[in-house]
């Protein structure tokens, strides 16, 4: 009797042991599943914005990323012959399309941007342009732009020379001597031109095959086109939260000319490379936006997938993209798909 | 017996004596070596802008219950961007300035038109409470010009700063008291 | 521009100008609150420095407990609520240790004050800082309700905990991981009526503790009050119980809620002399021994400690996401990968903090082996007294005991005075 008391006392504890326990695994469950809710991903978190269907990524990324060697990159350019102009700290870097340095090129002033031509190469500094030969070795330099000049850009035609100037929020066209013959996108709202907006010094511009200058108006997040005479034909782009709009506060910080007359563009805060048509219809993106900001690689981010410094990006007349990651300090090379671009989305 | 002790008093204090003598001069050491190494200074709490990761824990570590971390902003490097992604959500609904479109839980940040297309932002310190937010975005889409600082007229100025205990990349260091600032740009102070 | 220190400021070189405004607008300029900055700290030094006067002249010449007491409820006010508890003389140990271990530690004057102004007043006065500055033990002594005695062992026992703690800060300290006693300073949460949750529970606690246990933290705890005491044997005043001469009426030996009131110990007791004198010669003899155990233990146990500093805990967190051993990443490790720093130099880095706090490991625990070893020898001396006393070490100078004391009531008489409660 005794006995038997004892051990229904002991399976009694032993019952209370049990419920106690599974009470407590059911709670420690609760709040486990409670917290995942929580964590769940706000749909407006800037992560969204980066997420795409593989189906859109036109490109191919040929090799591996190839390390600028600088502190600061700033620039990168295509050459006619299939090379690769990396300007930065105070040296321009000539590499190959597989990604080779062929040569480096020391100067004395830091080279903000870079235009190759026939003999040499015109480079921007802060405020002025430096005409040097393929050595480096300074044939002229033009007069000052101005003590608030800060050149982004440059850009050639067979008569004129086109320079971005962020920090005056204009663009001068010079002939090649370097003779001043008038200044584009001043505010006139008679024209239709409501001027520049650069917020920061991302202020990109290039000549595109239908002759016509594009300029980047990242506060307005537009690309403009003007004629070389200055008048404005037409712009595209809008600051909104779906892909083909552009994000933030003003984009697009860089872009890039196809020969057949696509735009490449690249976003400040948001990893992603895009290509449009003429007419600024989404056509795709050159890669993963995720992969673009992969956190693995050697700068590891706090907002996954944001990147801090706009890329910049260049493309060669076969179609080459070159995306200059001014953070990682590395170059990524692309190239189109081969089965063709899918149809534009709508 | 009486004389024994005595002596034996006399002895103790002596010892006494000669040991408080030695106390004060190696207390007089302590203040020598400080003299001649002039490592004395009075200096305060502050945030390098240029380290600072915006981990949140200026918010949440500060010993008062309102951090003394604030945000703040340089103006000379701000874009005065109409949608500015220091104010606004990563995904706002409308570019206007209604709280639900606001990265700043508190709405600290106000928005005034400048002029076209030029908007100004200014920080309420009553209502941030320094979570960086707004920095970690303005710092990602734009042009970094908002960030964390202690504020001297709410620091206490603890011996050992609780939010430099946890802050991940030692942003925090001790500046000089009579300029304790590190401000963005080298604002002046 | 920047969010991680290593990786440089493209536009590091000149500034990208703002935009050109076209209506007048004018751009607002930082505004800069300063710190409590200019005459201040004199303001502070001047305060401490009254306030360890008087506290001198009511403790020994005015033999007052009532204006002892008016004086802990200002140095509460002042020193505690105004001043936020900070700094405050206690946590000065850390910065005089660091200072005196490293010579880019920059230390204010201030606190070399703080440091030094009381360890003077203890030299010449015995521990009237405790008595009526000090704000943490304003807050025990103003707490105490119903005191109870702790037995002598207890007593004992405990206190060595103050030597614990004040060894590890020290080695904390100098080392660079933190300031301990700033970190768990239990009444500061109390004088900035906010603080974190595990603080407000030790505060509680101690706080309710205290109402029983007269001054529990300066008994047990205090770093500050450890170097007190050995300073107050050496004092060139001690409290007295008595003004004149005692009559071993021994109506103070209750009075004293800290134990430090001794009665007189006359010849050693014939039965037990050979025994203890035994004793104290196996604890000389033991003493080297107890200093080499607690080196010993002390260097071993100084890998885990080394784990309080930053650079170590991050090197170990490296390690082990390297080694695959732990998933992700933390806040630190993600800024270390992003500085440019090299994997080996942080490992080499914290190598050499590492074997520092090996090194300092013997001298925390040779210390902590010392003090031990000491206090079972002085437990076995039995130095002659022939008055109730004040033990020079424990006294805090708190002056309830006067009242107690006969001759003081006929002095009070005398001179008709309402100097004593």
């Amino acid at each position: 009797m005794d006995n038997q008391n004892k051990k229904t006392r002991r399976e009694f504890i032993k019952d209370i042991f049990k419920t106690g326990s599974a009470a407590a695994m059911g709670g420690l469950v609760t709040i486990g599943l409670s917290s995942q809710a929580g964590s769940a991903k706000d749909p407006r978190d800037i992560i969204s914005l980066t997420e795409i269907d593989p189906e859109m990524i036109l490109y191919n990324e040929i090799n591996e990323p190839v390390s600028t060697g600088f502190i600061e990159s700033r620039f990168v350019a295509a050459g006619a012959a299939g090379e690769v102009y990396i300007t930065g700290d105070k040296a321009v870097k000539v590499m190959d399309s597989q990604g080779r340095v062929r040569d480096t090129i020391n100067l004395t002033v830091s080279p903000f941007c870079l235009a190759p031509f026939g003999k040499g190469f015109y480079i921007g500094t802060k405020d002025r342009i430096m005409v040097t030969d393929r050595k480096g070795a300074v044939q002229a330099t033009w007069a000052s732009l101005g003590e608030n000049a800060w050149i982004t850009a440059i850009a050639l035609d067979e008569k004129h020379l086109f320079i971005a100037d962020a920090g005056q929020r204009i663009v001068w066209c010079y002939d090649h001597g370097g003779n001043l013959i008038r200044k584009i996108g001043e505010k006139n709202l008679e024209k239709n031109i409501s001027g520049f907006v650069v917020p920061g010094p991302y202020f990109d511009l290039a000549i595109a095959p239908d002759g016509l200058l594009r300029v980047a108006n990242p506060g307005n997040h537009q690309i403009e086109a003007y004629t070389v005479k200055g008048e404005r034909e037409f712009a595209w782009g809008g600051f909104g939260n779906r892909l083909e709009d552009f994000s933030a506060c003003c984009n697009p910080v860089s872009f890039a000319m196809l020969p057949d007359g696509d735009i490449i563009t690249c976003e400040k805060g948001v990893a992603r490379v895009k290509v449009y048509d003429t007419f600024g219809k989404l056509k795709g993106f050159v890669a993963d936006p995720k992969k673009l900001a992969d956190i693995s690689s050697p700068i590891k981010l706090k907002i996954e997938n944001v990147q801090r410094y706009g890329f910049d990006v260049a493309a060669d007349s076969e179609g080459h993209v070159y995306i200059l990651d001014r953070e990682r300090n590395v170059v990524r090379f692309f190239k189109a798909k081969k089965n063709g671009f899918p149809p534009a989305r709508e | 017996m009486e004389n024994y002790n005595d002596k034996r008093k006399s002895r103790r204090e002596f010892l006494r004596d000669a040991l408080r003598g030695a106390s004060l001069v190696a207390i007089g050491g302590v203040i020598g070596v400080g003299w001649y190494r002039g490592h004395t200074a009075t200096y305060a709490w502050q945030i390098d802008p240029y380290k600072c990761t915006t981990c949140g824990n200026c918010e949440t570590a500060c010993v008062l219950e309102e951090s003394a971390v604030k945000c703040v902003h340089s103006y000379e490097m701000c874009g005065y961007c109409k949608i500015c992604f220091g104010f606004f959500e990563p995904q706002p609904n409308a570019i206007n300035e209604g709280g639900e479109n606001q990265i700043c839980p508190m709405g600290a940040i106000k928005r005034n038109f400048v002029e076209d297309p030029y908007y100004e932002y200014t920080i309420d310190e009553s209502l941030c409470t320094g979570c960086a937010k707004c920095v970690k975005t303005c710092a990602g889409f734009g042009n970094g010009s908002l960030h964390m600082q202690v504020r001297h007229d709410r620091c206490v100025n603890c011996n050992n700063c609780a939010i430099a205990l946890v802050c991940p990349s030692d942003a925090f260091k001790r500046v000089p008291v009579n300029s304790p600032y590190l401000f963005k740009n080298g604002g002046k102070a | 521009m920047v969010l991680f220190g290593i990786t440089l400021n493209i536009f590091s070189s000149e500034r990208f100008p703002p935009p050109q405004f076209e209506s007048g607008y004018v751009r607002p300029e930082y505004t800069v609150p300063m710190p409590r900055g200019g005459v201040w700290p004199l303001i502070d030094a001047i305060v401490l420095l009254s306030a360890l006067g008087i506290a001198s002249w009511l403790v020994h010449k005015k033999r007052s407990r009532r204006a002892l007491f008016g004086l802990m409820v200002f140095s509460l006010a002042y020193f505690g609520f105004y001043r936020k508890g900070c700094v405050c003389s206690i946590g000065s140990i850390q910065d005089m240790s660091l200072f005196l271990f490293n010579k880019d530690y920059v230390v204010p004057l201030l606190t070399v004050f703080f440091f030094i102004a009381p360890l003077v007043f203890t030299l010449l006065f015995g521990r009237s800082f405790c008595a009526g500055v000090c704000p943490l033990g304003a807050v025990q002594d103003i707490t105490l309700i119903k005191p109870v005695k702790v037995p002598v062992w207890l007593e004992h026992t405990l206190r060595y905990l103050a030597y614990v703690y004040l060894a590890l800060a020290v080695w904390l300290a100098v080392m660079g991981s933190a300031f301990v006693i700033c970190k768990y300073d239990p009444y500061v949460a109390i004088f900035r009526r906010n603080g974190n949750l595990d603080i407000l529970i030790m505060g509680g606690i101690l706080l309710v503790i205290g109402f029983f246990i007269g001054r529990p933290y300066c008994r047990f705890l205090c770093p500050y009050g450890v170097i007190l005491r050995q300073l107050s044997r050496l004092s060139r005043w001690r409290v007295r119980i008595t003004p004149t001469d005692c009559n071993q009426c021994r109506l103070c030996e209750e009075a004293c809620p800290y134990g430090a009131i001794r009665p007189p110990v006359h010849e050693w007791p014939e039965a037990s002399y050979a025994n203890d004198k035994k004793r104290l010669a196996l604890f000389l003899i033991l003493l080297p021994f107890i200093i080499a155990i607690g080196a010993w233990t002390g260097n071993s146990i100084a890998p885990s400690v080394s784990r309080t500093h930053p650079a170590v805990a991050l090197a170990e967190r490296i390690w082990m996401e390297e080694n695959q051993q732990a998933e992700g990443t933390t806040d630190a490790s993600q800024y270390f990968r992003s500085s440019g720093e090299t994997i080996g130099s942080l490992y080499k880095r914290a190598a050499v903090i590492r074997a520092g706090f090996e090194k300092g490991g013997w001298f925390f625990g040779g210390f902590l082996g010392f003090i031990l070893g000491g206090k079972l020898i002085l437990l076995s001396l039995r130095p002659r007294q022939r008055d109730y006393e004040a033990e020079r070490a424990g006294c805090v100078s708190c002056g309830r005991c006067f009242r107690y004391c006969p001759k003081e009531q006929e002095k009070i008489e005398e001179t008709g005075g309402l100097s004593s409660r």
